[in-house]
């Protein structure tokens, strides 16, 4: 069995960010794996644990994406492809270039991450299973294989849940809750150094074309609570927490 | 945001300034690369963040409590350090034989100070067993090793430093401790231990305690001190836990701060020991550890510098209060603090105090690294002199500014930071130890005139010098930073006057009015050092695009301009050779 991850490098959510000349500015920005792309390395390597087999990262993106790769590869991936493309290719673009890589490893099945945190887009993983012609499984939340033909799987819905079967070659795409991923060790950081890392250099145009980019500014909403009755003040603390900043 | 310690920062430090990556050209590191040292960085990073700084202020409200059989931590602390352990951080500087990655000292402890930022508490638990490793790795038997050193390279044990007892904490030649020899080859110890962090715990298998003791009939004072490993479990010799040795809590110490890990009084009671090395070696064995954890004690101090710094620079970005003085229109709307010129005093004392004493705690690293790895023997040892002169500099001078930043960073707070809804409070309480322990910095000061600027005929104060004088070379042909240049060079030149006078002072037999004034000596020195660190950084930002590079040149001016100034007060007060605080005899200090 092989078990292909498909990754991308993002800003750190904790980053503050800055634009210049109508883009945005990474100089500084602490990079990352992305959150989600992080959650399908993990379970690409827990399936081959369990499977055995071979897995394999795959990202497309400019050389700084190296970075992410390493991260994979020091969790416990076994090899690597970057398709190297410096500049903004759209998600449509960017699974057409992925899938002729990916239809050459022959996969047993595709995980990816279930949004791009930078772009906040869901594209990619429908996109990729689009360019294949394979199924897709989103914000899959537990996998498990059914021999090589079918995997089981269970995905999110708005409000609930939905148990499926699918036959493989197929791309799932990651979702909170699907796994806890491990941080990766200093032996496998010395070990990734020496897995294999192949560059492919990918021309390809994008469909889209960002123009401008621009930073929502976040005032302070300076509600103040009046807290003569704590229990209402209490009451009226989780309401607003609920229902306008919607954190819990 | 997190508010550790700025990585963009480490990044100058270590490639832009101390050449770190030049490492990888030796044999030790050859598998090492920039790629490698931000990966390991990247890992204690996510680590510190996810799971050490998450229950530091829980440790500091929530005390480990002794229940008279057993000391009970924070469930958080035990997961912090498993995640710590999964990494394999327990191991990193070692040999890959024993299971380590081969890290330079000087990365290692960079993921250090970001744990110690984090939550100093739970980092000491880490970093304590680094150091008992590290004396075994250097002194212990090779059945000593598998039984007790490759255990805490795994992180399953963990270990602890016994040299203090309840009479006796700086003066080690009064101890009681007494070890009698037994005809198996062990020894069995009876006597106190006071002040062990980590003393007991139930988050490892085992603790590794290393107790300094006597055997009845060796030579007087500290040179009838030998080192024994002392476990909480007796270990077979296939590396199964036996029974519970005879070390048992007699109670806790209720600190100020460092609250998340116990401090235990420990009685040993008939206690299983192994002698460690040859008999009466054993303070210089533990010299070994001491000065690593004075190392430590000083990016300790930097590190809660360094976050209380970052915490003020938020807080005085956000808090608005007040208007520009220019500004007398009530209604316009109030500015953030940071812009008034007495917070941004307050900021920028921080700022040249943390990321000044983080470049001494990261040059002192990187000493160890040339010492273990120098291409030849007389530059391992001259990096090794070079370390001996700063390690008191490095613990005493940095707790000292540590605890001044951490001052600042609630006065910027107002009253905010003196409640405990804020987290700078918990800072300077953690920090005042940093100036107590592993040698108080009274002992520091005494440590670094009386020995360390004179030993082998002030060899060690020439390398300073040497280093001092390299960066004053460098700097002097660059207009901008000539004027800093010859202010260093005339601080070196005071600097040597004022220890060649208390040194020939100290050898014509007035050693008592000679040192009396050590603390303001380290202040001299300390004040110097950074100086010339501030230089040095100043030297690699000059010329480059960005604020990072320009809060650099802002906060050498502010040192150059408001803290070196400092130097000829202190040289006078030290050629003064007043008698203050001598004629201990008199009673004067009393209050009857």
């Amino acid at each position: 069995m092989k078990f292909v991850a498909v990754i991308r490098q993002v800003p750190d959510g904790e980053s503050r960010l800055k634009i210049e000349g109508g883009k945005v500015d990474l100089g500084g920005v602490t990079m990352i794996l992305d959150q989600m792309d992080e959650w399908a390395v993990e379970e690409v390597i827990r399936l081959q644990e369990k499977h055995g087999g071979e897995s394999v990262v795959v990202a497309l993106g400019p050389e700084r994406f190296e970075e992410a790769i390493r991260t994979a590869l020091a969790m416990g991936i076994d090899r690597a492809i970057h398709l190297v493309a410096e500049g903004y290719l759209d998600p449509i673009t960017q699974a057409e270039a992925l899938a002729k890589v990916i239809r050459a490893e022959a996969p047993t099945l595709v995980f990816t991450g279930g949004q791009q945190a930078d772009w906040d887009s869901q594209a990619l993983g429908p996109a990729l299973a689009e360019a294949l012609a394979w199924p897709v499984v989103s914000w899959t939340t537990q996998i498990e294989l059914e021999g090589e033909t079918h995997a089981k799987a269970k995905h999110d819905l708005d409000e609930g849940a939905e148990v499926v079967r699918v036959a493989l070659p197929a791309v799932f795409t990651s979702q909170q809750g699907l796994n806890e991923p491990r941080y990766p060790t200093l032996p496998g950081i010395m070990k990734a150094k020496r897995k294999e890392l192949k560059k492919v250099p990918v021309s390809a145009s994008s469909k889209v074309e960002i123009l401008e980019q621009t930073i929502q500014e976040k005032s302070r909403l300076n509600k103040m609570i009046d807290g003569k009755d704590p229990v209402a003040a209490a009451h009226e603390l989780v309401r607003l927490l609920h229902e306008e900043a919607k954190v819990i | 945001m997190d508010r550790l310690i700025s990585r963009r920062d480490l990044e100058f430090l270590l490639y832009e300034v101390l050449d770190v990556e030049a490492l990888t050209q030796r044999e030790r590191y050859r598998d090492h690369s920039r790629e490698t040292f931000k990966d390991t960085l990247d890992v204690a990073y996510r680590i510190a963040v996810e799971h050490f700084a998450t229950h530091n202020k829980k440790n500091d409200q929530e005390e480990p409590w002794f229940d008279g059989e057993r000391v009970h931590t924070n469930p958080e602390v035990k997961a912090a350090l498993e995640a710590y352990r999964q990494a394999g951080l327990f191991a990193a500087t070692h040999d890959y034989a024993l299971g380590g990655i081969q890290l330079p000292y000087v990365i290692a402890t960079a993921c250090g100070a970001l744990f110690k930022a984090a939550n100093i508490a739970t980092a000491s638990f880490a970093l304590l067993t680094a150091g008992n490793a590290n004396v075994l790795r250097k002194y212990g038997s090779p059945a000593q090793q598998k039984k007790y050193l490759l255990p805490q390279l795994e992180g399953r044990f963990f270990g602890t430093m016994c040299l203090s007892e309840p009479h006796a904490g700086s003066s080690l030649t009064d101890l009681l401790t007494r070890a009698e020899p037994q005809a198996d080859g062990t020894y069995r110890l009876n006597g106190s231990k006071m002040w062990i962090s980590g003393g007991d715990h139930e988050i490892a298998e085992n603790i590794v305690h290393l107790v300094l003791a006597k055997i009845p009939g060796g030579p007087p004072g500290v040179k009838g001190i030998s080192l024994f490993i002392v476990p909480k479990y007796l270990v077979h010799d296939d590396g199964r836990l036996g029974p519970r040795n005879g070390v048992r809590v007699a109670g806790l110490n209720h600190k100020m701060g460092y609250r998340g890990i116990p401090n235990c009084l420990l009685s040993l009671e008939d206690a299983v020991g192994e002698l460690v090395g040859a008999p009466h070696q054993g303070l210089s064995y533990m010299f070994t550890m001491m000065n690593e954890a004075r190392i430590g004690v000083g990016m300790g101090a930097m590190a809660l510098a360094y976050t209380g710094y970052l915490h003020a620079l938020e807080y005085a970005q956000t808090r608005t209060q007040g208007r520009r003085m220019h500004d007398k229109n009530p209604a316009s709307p109030a500015v953030p603090i940071i812009q008034h010129p007495d917070v941004r005093r307050m900021l920028i004392m921080q700022k040249a105090y943390a990321e000044g004493c983080l470049h001494l705690c990261l040059y002192a690293a990187r000493l160890v690294d040339e010492e273990r790895t120098a291409p030849t023997p007389e530059a391992a040892e001259q990096a090794r002199l070079l370390l001996e002169v700063l390690t008191p500099v490095v613990k005493g001078w940095s707790s000292e500014l540590g605890i001044r930043a951490n001052e600042l960073a609630i006065q910027v707070h107002g009253g905010y930071g003196y409640t405990r809804d804020y987290n700078v409070e918990q800072f300077y309480r953690d920090n005042r130890l940093n100036a107590i322990h592993e040698g108080t910095n009274g002992i520091q000061a005494l440590d670094l005139l009386a020995r360390k600027v004179g030993m082998q005929e002030g060899l060690g104060f020439r390398l300073w010098a040497q280093e001092v004088e390299r960066t004053i070379q460098a700097s002097r042909d660059t207009h901008a930073l000539r004027p800093y240049a010859e202010a260093l060079e005339q601080a070196l030149k005071t600097t040597a006057q004022v220890t060649q006078q208390l040194l020939n002072k100290a050898a014509q037999g007035e050693v008592e009015r000679a040192f009396a004034n050590s603390f303001a000596y380290l202040e001299l020195f300390g004040t110097v050092t950074l100086a010339w660190l501030w230089l040095e950084q100043a030297r690699k930002a000059l010329g480059k695009e960005g604020a990072f590079y320009r809060g650099k040149l802002e906060a050498a001016r502010y040192f150059f301009l408001y803290e070196l100034d400092k130097v000829p007060l202190l040289a006078e007060r030290l050629m003064r050779l007043d008698d203050v605080f001598l004629y201990p005899e008199q009673d004067w200090l009393t209050t009857d």
